[in-house]
């Protein structure tokens, strides 16, 4: 009898064991899903970034300095090139959801007077698509995952050609039972 | 007792020992570890097969992933190079339209939620202008003194540079779109040849689809949708002989919807068309307008008679795909968006034509 109750022990040991695993394995796969999700996210917001004229505030920053931040959201930046003043946020958020029908994607901003801005894009499945700017946030839905998106602008940084810019854009899910975080970097 | 006695009594009892050891489980003791193995042994395999379909879901999502991603950088490498291969080198004006969307309007007829199909009005076209680097430019060769109207069916080039008559002539194939520009880069218009280049009298002969006044053709006379609005300010028909005749090889990303329950994006440069994305519901492209007066691009439209199909306006686009995992009707998931018993996913990206906005 004892040795049939040792043998159930380690096969009930064995069968959790094989549970977390295949637990483990569903989660890991979610997680990959969101990193391929803020992959294109950085992908995209370097490709955004990398069309603005050079001289643009947006991109502007003197010689050997960075601007913006990855560890923390950098907004309301007063940036001046010539006679042109803009207000520059170094980050933003995308909200992405599937519910009611739509998908929608929601990225914040500011406006060209600094206030804060939530342009929302719509798709839905008969083709047809709107975009909608409001200076509220979506309400937030049970299916929305939100991606925290900041980036850095170096010009001249140490180790790459004088006049070159860096870009380097850090998304990372908000909210995340399990967090993640991609990172990538553009030359220009 | 005798000392004999004893030593009998003690092996008996000890062979009595070694018997009890030697009998194993009574049946007693094997029905109950056998009924306790079934339950677990059953769990286990209950969570094994608890697990397949939710594996197999997450491979499908995997793969539909895969394939979006695929899809889209396909998108942006031919998209950031939008507008570049006019011909470096040879003195043809930059020519800053690099893109055309064919915006579709959504319908009826496009989405049925009881079949769960897409039709070809849920979908944009997208085209990347592109020429064809195996076919030298050319000039049009006036009649006389007047230049040539592309009103008419018939024109006229000659080579440049070492191109021999015969060369370019064997260039040029029925059914090729080409593209003519003015030395100055103000006015251009395109139209597609009804035959294969001719050798005549010193010059090689394209007859071709004559366009509209102006230079406006119809969708159908151009299928890139180049030259299909006058209101773009860019159209012409008058070409002389130190304008430029350039053979198009665009690049069309569209949706093939002839097979309503498996939409396929397809990509399509020189009559070769490759399926890059199967079961693709969502394809929207939107154009990011140039305001001269602001100096800003606007938010992304997807009307083209908003922006009176200026396509030199256009500074980025923003592609919207959405794709589908195959579908397991018995299972209770339906996805949020259109209902189906499906996961779908979304991939919007966007993409900034490098040499589209170099002079803003």
């Amino acid at each position: 009898m004892i040795e049939a109750v040792i043998a159930i022990a380690i096969l009930a040991v064995g069968l959790l064991g094989i549970a977390a695993l295949l637990a483990q394995l569903g989660g890991n796969s979610t997680l990959s899903r969101y990193m391929s999700t803020e992959s294109l996210l950085a992908s995209e917001k370097l490709d955004d970034l990398n069309r603005y004229p050079f001289n643009d505030p947006a991109i502007a920053v003197p010689n050997g300095v960075s601007a913006g931040s990855l560890t923390a959201d950098s907004t309301n930046n007063t940036v001046t090139i010539g006679a042109v003043t803009e207000v520059v946020d170094y980050c933003d958020q995308v909200s992405i959801s599937s519910g009611n029908g739509n998908m929608s994607e929601t990225v914040s901003g500011t406006d060209a007077n600094g206030n804060q801005q939530y342009t929302t894009t719509t798709h839905a499945p008969d083709g047809s698509i709107n975009i909608v700017k409001s200076a509220a946030a979506p309400a937030q839905s049970s299916d929305m995952l939100t991606f925290s998106r900041r980036w850095t602008i170096e010009l001249s940084p140490a180790g790459v050609p004088p006049g070159v810019r860096r870009f380097t854009v850090w998304v990372s899910q908000k909210n995340a039972v399990k967090p993640s975080s991609f990172q990538s970097s553009m030359l220009r | 007792m005798t000392k004999r006695d004893k030593k009998s009594e003690s092996a008996v009892s000890a062979e009595a020992a070694r018997a009890a050891q030697r009998r194993g489980f009574s049946l007693v003791e094997l029905m109950v570890a056998m009924a306790v193995f079934m339950i677990v042994g059953g769990a286990a395999v209950s969570l094994v097969k608890k697990h397949v379909p939710l594996f197999t879901s997450q491979q499908n999502q995997t793969g539909m992933n895969i394939s979006l991603r695929n899809a889209i950088a396909q998108m942006q490498i031919d998209v950031v190079n939008a507008g570049t291969g006019y011909y470096q080198g040879v003195n043809i004006p930059s020519w800053p339209i690099g893109i055309t969307v064919i915006n579709s309007a959504p319908g009826t007829g496009c989405f049925n939620a009881a079949t769960q199909t897409y039709g070809p009005t849920c979908f944009d076209t997208l085209n990347v202008i592109a020429m064809d680097q195996n076919t030298p430019p050319s000039n049009p060769s006036d009649i006389g003194a007047n230049c040539v109207s592309t009103t008419a069916s018939s024109l006229f080039i000659t080579p440049i540079g070492s191109t021999t008559l015969n060369q370019l002539a064997a260039d040029f194939h029925s059914g090729d779109q080409v593209l003519l520009v003015k030395s100055d880069g103000s006015q251009m218009t395109t139209t597609i040849l009804t035959s294969d280049g001719q050798i005549t009298g010193g010059k090689v002969k394209l007859s071709h689809n004559p366009t509209g006044v102006a230079g406006v053709n119809s969708l159908a006379n151009d299928p890139i949708a180049l030259s299909n609005s006058a209101d773009s300010n860019k159209l012409g028909e008058q070409f002389c002989n130190t304008d430029w005749v350039l053979k198009l090889a665009p690049i069309t990303y569209s949706v093939d919807a002839s097979d309503p329950t498996d939409p396929k994006l397809v990509r399509t440069q020189s009559g070769q068309s490759n399926v890059i994305s199967e079961q693709v519901i969502g394809f929207k492209v939107g154009a990011s307008i140039w305001n001269a007066a602001t100096g800003t691009d606007n938010t992304y439209s997807f009307d083209p008679t908003s922006y009176n199909s200026d396509w030199s306006l256009i500074r980025s686009v923003r592609i919207s795909l959405i794709g589908r995992a195959p579908s397991d009707p018995a299972n209770n998931f339906r996805n949020t968006f259109d209902g189906g018993p499906y996961k779908i996913e979304s991939v919007s990206v966007v993409i900034n034509p490098r040499n589209l906005s170099m002079n803003d």
